[in-house]
């Protein structure tokens, strides 16, 4: 009996024993969360909360130190003045989050996309002319301006990155410069601080094209730096001087460099000082900044940009850690069906949850192939108008609205800006009516119908259409699909649905094999009123034909009927130099696909939310309305946020 | 015996060579390859055809995507041997670089989860055998048939939600506080990391955990009916140094030939939960060069991992054999 006692307690204690192991293990893992979630550095460095310096406590210790120029020595002579979106602010602070390389990409352009999304205001550079032309843009640059490092920045950094790199003979992979030929067009320094872009041909979208996260290199590289590394400029043997350039390319692929190489000196408001690949990056405020605000409190307020690299870090994990109170700032990954969980907590965790009109993400639209290579009675019946009616008409947009956007959005196509909502544009075939759509299918000579219900062709066979999708791709685009199939069965059609994954999706997109397919943006509008005549998404060979005007031998189909009147519409709004034609035609061009329907939109202007600790101020959305999009952030202005204290 | 070290680590080699040529078939298998993924990026990005095409050639040169398949094994092969895994595409980065740290990071996650396992499931194990059909054996029976069922992924979301809901954390998720990130190796550093370890060791061990208790439990039943157990008590041994030193011993037989191959589940395991929990730990990274078609970092991963799995399993043939008299004897 003692024996068998023994042993129990034994066995019992080891179990308990491990037990206790653990629960120690979850002991200092699982604080209790502290009651000020606002950023800790922000308390100890700002203490004088009513401080408004020219420059921020930290740099006047520098200077004080004697390590640190004054400011009138690190600020150009013509700084940047830029309006706060709602007042001027207070120094210090360190803003958390995975969004540190959207805080990094847009900075450090020539220019700046304003608000309206449609002008542009000086950055990098202070102002520009264009030839009458537009067959060449002049850059002025700020004089006196300099690199993080204190030293100077001009027009032989832009000239550095043209000359050295893009037409290095050494460069055998495609710099990416938006919107310039680097076969035809050139640049040309002017003086120190003036440069000239030269186009073989006229380029009035030069501004668009080249602006954002996607514009590298404009602004030029730091060439006293990244000299040391270049093959022609170091004493690199001859063997290894292809090694060495590819080298420095990967470095300077898309930009990286400025977050990935600490030592790299930056133009941006600030420079990376520790970095790991895929798990964190921290910025610093760079000293030498030329923005100010218009007391003329040198930018940026915020002392440190702390963040998540991009890889590891999966959207529920980051939702987590938001609701942790870990982040000051999270959106992109935020779903309408994410909201009630951030609503309920947002008192206790002092966040503020902003609304913004959603350029890329909230909008499935339906895509119908003009291009499609497979069975001519399926393209047939997608080059008819009337069928393409019907398919809108049948559409629960209500009920995707509901499910998918908590009702936050609008039926409708979409077709329209972000917080736009035309409703002979956006509501054309959009309210849901299943005679009408019956009545227009039985039109088109559907109306045999098989045991099942459903319309066969006329000659009795099977009629089965193909819906393909991205299975997770955007916003709701599984419920979408799901929806409108039974939609779709409901005035007789027969859908099948594809869900495919990403390289069979793009395999298929270019091969023009697939009838209708699903697409998480419309198109209709990706930023800039310009873009998004997104002919390619629906026809890609036409656009294809479109595209190579002057090439030998085009290539693709020639678009006929309504979709050559579109497709010239894009031309022109895309080409013409006159705005007022270029804006006339791109509005024509949207009252044409309301009628054709190319494209069939689902829910438009559901918002995206943005997530950001309550305690910040001038973030746009807070004041007044603002618009997002994916890959685009240079109207976040991050320099001029602030954290109130 | 050292003749069989001999011959199984000729075995080892050969299969590791096998392996590695099975990886890069199979990263080759998928239509295309890391630039044609590149091509359909550079094309949205509206770049001309002549030049995506310019760009194209220069980099399939670059990274020898313009050889046959065999040569550009062959040539990622004689650098492997080199101790060089070659070069990311994607990432733009030496694979030596990319990995290092993941790696050393990825086996400390797996070995806790390792010892996590043991340590919890040869004493429950141990005490379900003697205690059969009581209700802690049910109980434990039935945690381990969840433990078995429950997908990592699954559990750690339900882990991450209860953190955030019920017991308020402040920090979810990494290995690291953000200031140890990128410091230097220190003993403050370990500890730190030993804070953030012990949810994703759980979460990763806790399948292998209910698997093993199955196992110990089985074993000791059987092996508690023997005659040499009886032959034990009757010599008025304690019921412990019986438990401990005569049935346990004989019981672990088939946990630690198990050990060697739950090594896989465990490292496919922290895979899943790695990037549900961002940890930097080289399942992220492995899943993105698969997505990516960056052959050279995938395959390097791939070869790495079967190496692990290849010696964990001769290291788990050692300790059978320096368990079992039996094993160690025969000669084969």
């Amino acid at each position: 009996m003692t024996v068998h006692r023994r042993a129990r307690v034994f066995s019992l204690l080891s179990v308990i024993t491990v037990f206790a192991m653990i629960l120690a293990g979850c002991g200092p893992a699982i604080a209790p969360a502290p009651a000020e979630p606002a950023a800790e550095p922000a308390a100890e460095e700002a203490p004088a909360a009513e401080m408004a310096g020219p420059e921020a406590p930290m740099l006047a210790e520098m200077v004080a130190a004697g390590t640190l120029p004054p400011l009138e020595e690190r600020l150009p002579a013509d700084v940047l003045v830029l309006q706060p979106e709602d007042s001027i602010g207070q120094y210090g602070g360190t803003l958390r989050g995975p969004h540190a390389w959207d805080v990094f990409f847009e900075q450090g352009l020539l220019q700046r996309l304003h608000n309206d999304r449609d002008t542009f205001m000086p950055q990098v550079a202070m102002g520009w002319d264009w030839a009458d032309d537009f067959t060449s843009i002049t850059f002025h640059l700020r004089a006196g301006m300099k690199w993080s490092d204190g030293h100077p920045y001009g027009a032989d950094d832009i000239l550095f990155w043209w000359n050295d790199i893009v037409q290095s003979k050494y460069n055998v992979q495609a710099y990416r410069v938006s919107g310039m030929n680097p076969e035809t067009d050139t640049v040309v320094k002017v003086d120190d601080s003036t440069v000239r872009f030269e186009f073989a041909e006229p380029r009035p979208a030069f501004l668009v094209s080249s602006r954002g996260a996607w514009s590298y290199g404009f602004y030029g590289l730091p060439a006293h730096y990244f000299k040391q590394f270049h093959p022609d400029y170091n004493d690199t043997a001859a063997d290894k001087a292809q090694e060495e350039f590819d080298k420095l390319r990967d470095v300077l692929h898309q930009n990286q460099w400025i977050v990935r190489d600490p030592n790299a000196p930056t133009v941006n408001a600030w420079k990376s000082v520790d970095y790991k690949e895929g798990q964190y990056v921290l910025f610093e405020r760079n000293p030498y900044y030329f923005g100010v605000d218009p007391e003329g409190n040198q930018l940026p307020y915020i002392d440190y940009i702390e963040g998540l690299d991009k890889y590891d870090g999966d959207a529920e994990l980051l939702k987590a850690k938001t609701l942790a109170g870990e982040t000051d700032i999270l959106f992109r990954v935020v779903r309408p069906s994410d909201f009630p969980v951030f609503k309920e907590k947002e008192e206790e965790l002092g966040i503020q949850i902003t609304f913004f009109d959603d350029v890329f993400n909230g909008r499935q639209t339906f895509m119908i192939n003009q291009n499609y290579i497979g069975d001519a009675a399926i393209s047939e019946l997608l080059h008819t108008a009337d069928f393409r009616r019907a398919l809108s008409l049948a559409l629960d947009r209500e009920l995707m609205n509901e499910s998918i956007h908590l009702g936050l959005g609008r039926p409708g196509h979409g077709f329209s800006p972000p917080g736009v909502f035309d409703e002979a544009i956006d509501g054309a075939y959009a309210t849901q009516d299943f005679d009408a759509a019956n009545a227009l299918l039985d039109g088109i000579g559907l109306d045999q119908r098989d045991s099942d219900g459903l319309r066969t062709f006329p000659d009795g066979s099977q009629l089965t259409i193909t819906l393909m999708f991205r299975s997770g791709w955007g916003i709701g685009s599984d419920e979408t699909a799901e929806i409108a199939m039974d939609n779709w069965r409901e005035i007789g059609l027969r859908v099948a649905a594809k869900p495919v994954e990403r390289k069979l999706h793009s395999e298929l997109l270019s091969a023009n094999d697939w009838q209708i397919r699903l697409n998480p943006s419309t198109g209709g509008w990706t930023g800039y009123w310009r873009y998004g005549m997104a002919l390619r998404q629906f026809a890609r060979a036409s656009n294809d034909w479109l595209q190579s005007a002057g090439e030998d031998e085009r290539r693709g189909v020639e678009p006929q009927g309504k979709l050559r009147e579109l497709a010239d519409l894009q031309q022109l709004a895309l080409q013409s130099l006159d705005k007022a034609e270029a804006q006339a035609a791109f509005h024509d061009y949207r009252v044409l696909l309301a009628d054709q329907l190319f494209q069939i939109g689902t829910v438009a202007n559901s918002p995206a939310i943005l997530i950001i600790n309550g305690k910040l101020r001038n973030v746009p959305g807070q004041v007044t309305p603002a618009a997002i999009s994916q890959g685009e952030s240079e109207y976040l202005r991050f320099e001029q946020w602030y954290y109130e204290q | 015996m050292g003749r069989a070290v001999l011959r199984r680590s000729v075995q080892m080699v050969i299969t590791l060579w096998l392996v590695s040529i099975l990886g890069f078939v199979i990263i080759q298998l998928p239509p295309g390859d890391f630039l044609t993924l590149l091509e359909s990026q550079l094309e949205e990005q509206r770049l001309s055809s002549a030049q995506i095409e310019s760009a194209l050639t220069g980099l399939r040169a670059r990274y020898g995507l313009d050889q046959p398949v065999y040569v550009q094994y062959l040539r990622w092969m004689s650098s492997l041997l080199r101790g060089d895994l070659g070069y990311s595409m994607a990432l733009r980065a030496d694979v030596n670089e990319l990995l290092s740290e993941r790696l050393v990071l990825t086996l400390v996650i797996s070995f806790a989860a390792m010892v996590f396992s043991l340590a919890l499931a040869l004493p429950i194990g141990v005490y379900s055998a003697m205690k059969q059909y009581s209700w802690a054996d049910y109980l434990f029976t039935v945690l381990g048939f969840l433990g078995l069922a429950l997908p990592n992924m699954l559990l750690a979301l339900i882990l991450i939600f209860l953190a955030v809901t019920v017991f308020n954390a402040s920090t979810i998720g990494g290995l690291f506080s953000p200031e140890y990130i990128t410091a230097d190796w220190s003993p403050a550093k370990v500890l730190d990391l030993a804070k953030h370890l012990w949810l994703p060791a759980f979460i990763v061990g806790f399948s292998s955990t209910a698997g093993t208790i199955r196992v110990v439990r089985a074993q000791m039943l059987d092996t508690l009916g023997e005659p040499f157990i009886q032959t034990a008590r009757m010599k008025g041994l304690s019921e412990n140094r019986v438990i401990t030193r005569h049935a346990l011993r004989v019981a672990l037989n088939p946990v630690v030939s198990g050990l060697g191959l739950s090594l896989p589940g465990l490292i496919s395991g922290e895979t899943i939960t790695a990037l549900v929990l961002g940890l930097p730990t080289i399942g992220p990274l492995l899943l993105n060069a698969l997505f990516a078609e960056d052959m050279y970092l995938a395959g390097s991963i791939l070869v790495i991992l079967s190496g692990a799995l290849v010696v964990g399993n001769f290291l788990a043939d050692l300790t059978l054999a320096w368990l079992d008299p039996r094993i160690r004897l025969v000669e084969p």
